[in-house]
């Protein structure tokens, strides 16, 4: 019998192969020979290797910035956190919020609050948005950056019916593919709920919802992601003593877990007053996905980059 | 097909031929439509297979089949057979067993061989010798990917 080399599979199948190589080996990879160093460049690869590798997300703990991993092992759910750093790669993040510049993005018919960052899908950006009048039913509104518009708003799951308003509703997007919403509501009782519903069609002028998961609690913030085979999701909150900032597991059947964020994931006492200094309501969250592509260095000094004319006139009408 | 016939054969590429268990056989996706479209009798041919792959591909359904009665292990054992099937197989049989699995459909085969080739390199010397692939690159363009993949998971 002939011997069967990696040159004779299917180039599907040598991507199955390398979808499941760390990331860390992925240097070993492109060294190897032309045709992977082409392969490992491809966007579905590494789509396909950001889905086997688990879930990574980039944390703003009091204006630190951190990146964790979360896994559930046999049921149990555990989140391993380290300092972010990245070579090549700048963030940054200004703590004096009178400097930070936000784009305006009113759009002529509808709110969208400041506080609401937004979630990418697809090349576009998704917000929650009200309509100015007359009532305070949410909506979904995406931008469209290739013709720099807003498109038509399109709607949320339906509330349950007797609710009142007051809710907090975020976004979050599940594997670059469908996006997820979070709701927060207190029933005419005064009972919290949380229903976390899951888009099955995602198009310019259409959107379908189905129902992910529902338990009743209460979160004071609502940033989260999902893992639909798992069917868990995890909401990142402050405790109730407002200096933990906790990730809390929820799953089917009222499955709940809450679990500490640390630094290094060994003590729970924090030095109070450094965190009063550093005080911030919100945990941030937004999901990692490591690209293989080196961001290009600007030559010649540190000028800014040109804004773009979207920028400009953004800026402008302001 | 009738319900009494509970066993089907299965002929390979080279002709051997295997009889095993209609509940076995269909864990491949590929011989359950065979079956559906009722175009075949029996007996199925195996145009992509040989006799010494589809031997280990049944031993692997045999294993992981769910069959009234004796479908109780627990998927920790489940895992350790999973690992030692895999274990001493050289890199010409896995990738035998990769093409089986993809030919055949059956999706936990395919995970599992593709995890076993994947798990046997990590370095690039395994790459070029467990894999038998000639490094094509010149020095300045190593030295360029180099400095392209510094990043944050580098130690």
């Amino acid at each position: 019998m002939t011997t069967t080399m990696i040159s004779h599979l299917p180039r599907d199948m040598a991507e199955e192969i390398f979808s499941r190589v760390p990331l860390k080996s992925m240097r070993a990879v492109r060294l190897t020979c032309k045709k992977w160093d082409t392969l490992s460049k491809n966007r579905s690869f590494t789509k396909m290797h950001a889905a086997m590798e688990g879930n990574r997300l980039i944390v703003l703990m009091d204006y630190k910035l951190y990146l964790t991993r979360s896994a559930v092992v046999n049921g149990d759910p555990y989140i391993e956190p380290q300092v972010f750093h990245c070579e090549g790669l700048l963030l940054c993040i200004l703590k004096d919020t009178s400097r930070i510049v936000t784009l305006d993005v009113t759009s002529p018919h509808c709110n969208i609050s400041p506080e609401d960052l937004g979630v990418s899908l697809k090349g576009n950006t998704y917000w929650i948005a009200s309509r100015r009048k007359p009532s305070m039913i949410s909506y979904l509104i995406c931008f469209d950056f290739t013709r720099e518009m807003f498109r038509p708003l399109l709607p949320l799951p339906p509330l349950p019916g007797g609710l009142w308003g007051g809710e907090l509703v975020t976004l979050s997007c599940v594997r670059e593919e469908k996006l997820a919403v979070f709701y927060q509501m207190y029933d005419d009782q005064g009972s919290p709920m949380v229903e976390i519903w899951i888009t099955t069609k995602i198009e310019a002028e259409e959107v379908l919802w189905s129902m992910f998961l529902t338990l009743n609690m209460a979160f004071r913030s609502g940033d989260f992601y999902i893992d639909e085979e798992k069917r868990l999701a995890m909401v990142f909150d402050k405790a109730s003593d407002q200096y933990r900032h906790t990730v809390n597991i929820i799953g089917e059947d009222g499955y709940f877990r809450e679990l500490d964020l640390h630094e290094d994931g060994s003590s729970s006492k924090l030095d109070v007053r450094a965190s009063r200094k550093n005080y911030s309501w919100r945990t941030t969250v937004c999901s990692y996905i490591p690209s293989l592509l080196q961001i290009k260095k600007l030559s010649g000094g540190c000028k800014r980059k040109k804004q773009s004319s979207f920028e400009l006139h953004r800026f402008h009408k302001k | 097909m009738s319900k009494s016939e509970k066993k089907i054969v299965l002929k390979s590429l080279d002709n051997e031929a295997f009889e095993v268990e209609k509940a076995v056989a269909l864990q491949s996706q590929t011989i359950w439509v065979m079956c559906e479209d009722k175009c075949v009798g029996n007996e199925i041919p195996l145009e992509n297979v040989t006799g010494q792959i589809l031997a280990k591909v049944i031993d692997y359904c045999k294993k992981h089949a769910v069959v009234d009665g004796d479908g109780d292990e627990s998927s920790e054992e489940l895992k350790n057979w999973d690992t030692e099937f895999t274990k001493n197989m050289d890199q010409s049989t896995l990738f035998n067993m990769i093409l089986a699995a993809n030919y055949l459909n059956i999706k936990s085969l395919l995970n599992l061989t593709c995890q076993a080739v994947a798990d046997k390199t990590k370095t690039i010397d395994e790459f070029h010798t467990f894999l038998n692939i000639e490094n094509n690159f010149t020095p300045e363009e190593e030295a360029q990917i180099c400095q392209e993949n510094l990043w944050a998971f580098d130690d």
